[in-house]
């Protein structure tokens, strides 16, 4: 096995290891309503520096990390979770349960795909249910 | 100060400073526009969401504002949302600076005319929500959020009862000069979709310093008498 399909390999094992890693249990929905179970990183982190211009500001990141070959598996999906602006369109949903207990859902609006080593980056906001 | 004084100078000596007499114990008029801004803005939307939204059979939720003065960080409480957070659009007044007009100023300088730029800072907050047809984005949400803050902070500030912001002899005008909108960076990873506008407001207003208290120099009683041929008498006696 080459190099490249190695560390594909070892990227999918890292983002499922829930028992002696740092993976959680991710919940994602796609743009159909269907809800699936996948594992990888939750992030959610109050950002006290702006990487981009080292100024201080005050934020808060929320992402997760998943493999995107798991995503693609098993006919979940046929695109990579995105950003959707579109009111006449579902989105992209997230949810996890954090370290206190509480799961809390998330609307997709940007995506940070790395085709080389085989995981996407979803960036998070805010979401509501309809009443 | 005197002869002696005097004399000390001439030999090398330093002059003592003069200082003020009173304590500095009330606002500049700065600080109190600044403050009046405020509580017009805040009696208005009181107003609005009490009285006059109900009257006319509207949501008052449409014309809350969270208000602020002088605060660095106003939007911290969107950071961490929970269910019971207001999401009302967030207004901040705080001062940009002042500008003195020198010659229309007093000699002496206790009475300057000039004009203070206030920046009225609103931020909207979109949160983006299931619908039956699909979802309302938070990003456009939070752009109609902070352009209907914006809708209501202009109209109540150039309101014609605000012309002087209500306050006789100390305001000659008041104006919006700008309304700036903020795109959100390309980069903003932000969790919380906000967005923010400044509204540039600039009042025209007296400023007034306090009077240095006078020393006397010297008394003198002055008695006016007028003459049997008419002529104007004045006798002087210097007590001192």
């Amino acid at each position: 096995m080459n190099i490249l399909l190695q560390a594909q390999e070892d990227t999918r094992k890292i983002l499922n290891d829930q028992a002696t890693g740092f993976a959680v249990a991710i919940f994602v929905t796609n743009l159909v309503g269907f809800r699936k179970e996948f594992s990888g990183f939750s992030n959610d982190i109050a950002d006290l520096i702006d990487p981009e211009t080292g100024q201080a500001a005050n934020s808060r990141l929320v992402s997760v990390a998943l493999s995107i070959q798991d995503l693609f598996a098993d006919g979940f999906t046929t695109e990579l979770p995105r950003g959707i602006n579109k009111k006449d369109s579902k989105a992209w949903l997230v949810d996890f349960t954090d370290l206190l207990g509480l799961s809390t859902k998330w609307k997709v609006f940007k995506s940070n795909p790395d085709y080389g080593i085989g995981m996407v980056t979803l960036l998070l906001e805010r979401w509501k249910d309809a009443p | 100060m005197g002869l002696a004084w005097l004399l000390y100078y001439l030999k090398g000596g330093k002059m003592p400073l003069n200082l003020l007499e009173q304590l500095i114990d009330k606002q500049d008029n700065f600080e109190v526009i600044r403050d009046q801004i405020a509580l017009i803005l805040k009696l208005n939307v009181e107003e609005q969401v009490n009285v006059l939204a109900p009257l006319a059979g509207k949501d008052p939720l449409d014309y809350e504002l969270q208000l602020y003065t002088e605060a660095s960080n106003p939007i911290e409480n969107w950071l961490n949302l929970n269910d019971n957070s207001n999401k009302a659009p967030i207004v901040n007044v705080w001062v940009d600076g002042m500008n003195y007009e020198k010659k229309s100023s007093s000699t002496t300088g206790l009475n300057t005319q000039g004009d203070t730029t206030y920046n009225i800072d609103v931020y909207g907050l979109g949160i983006s929500t299931e619908t039956l047809e699909g979802h309302d984005p938070g990003d456009q949400q939070s752009a109609l959020e902070v352009q209907r803050g914006i809708r209501l902070v202009r109209n109540i500030m150039m309101a014609s009862q605000n012309m002087i912001l209500q306050l006789v002899g100390i305001v000659g005008d008041r104006f919006i000069t700008s309304v700036k909108l903020f795109q959100p960076e390309q980069e903003n990873n932000q969790s919380a979709k906000i967005q923010a506008a400044r509204i540039t407001l600039s009042v025209g207003h007296v400023e007034a310093t306090q009077e240095a208290l006078g020393e006397i120099l010297e008394s003198i009683n002055v008695q006016i008498e007028r003459d049997s041929d008419g002529l104007i008498l004045l006798e002087l006696e210097f007590p001192s």
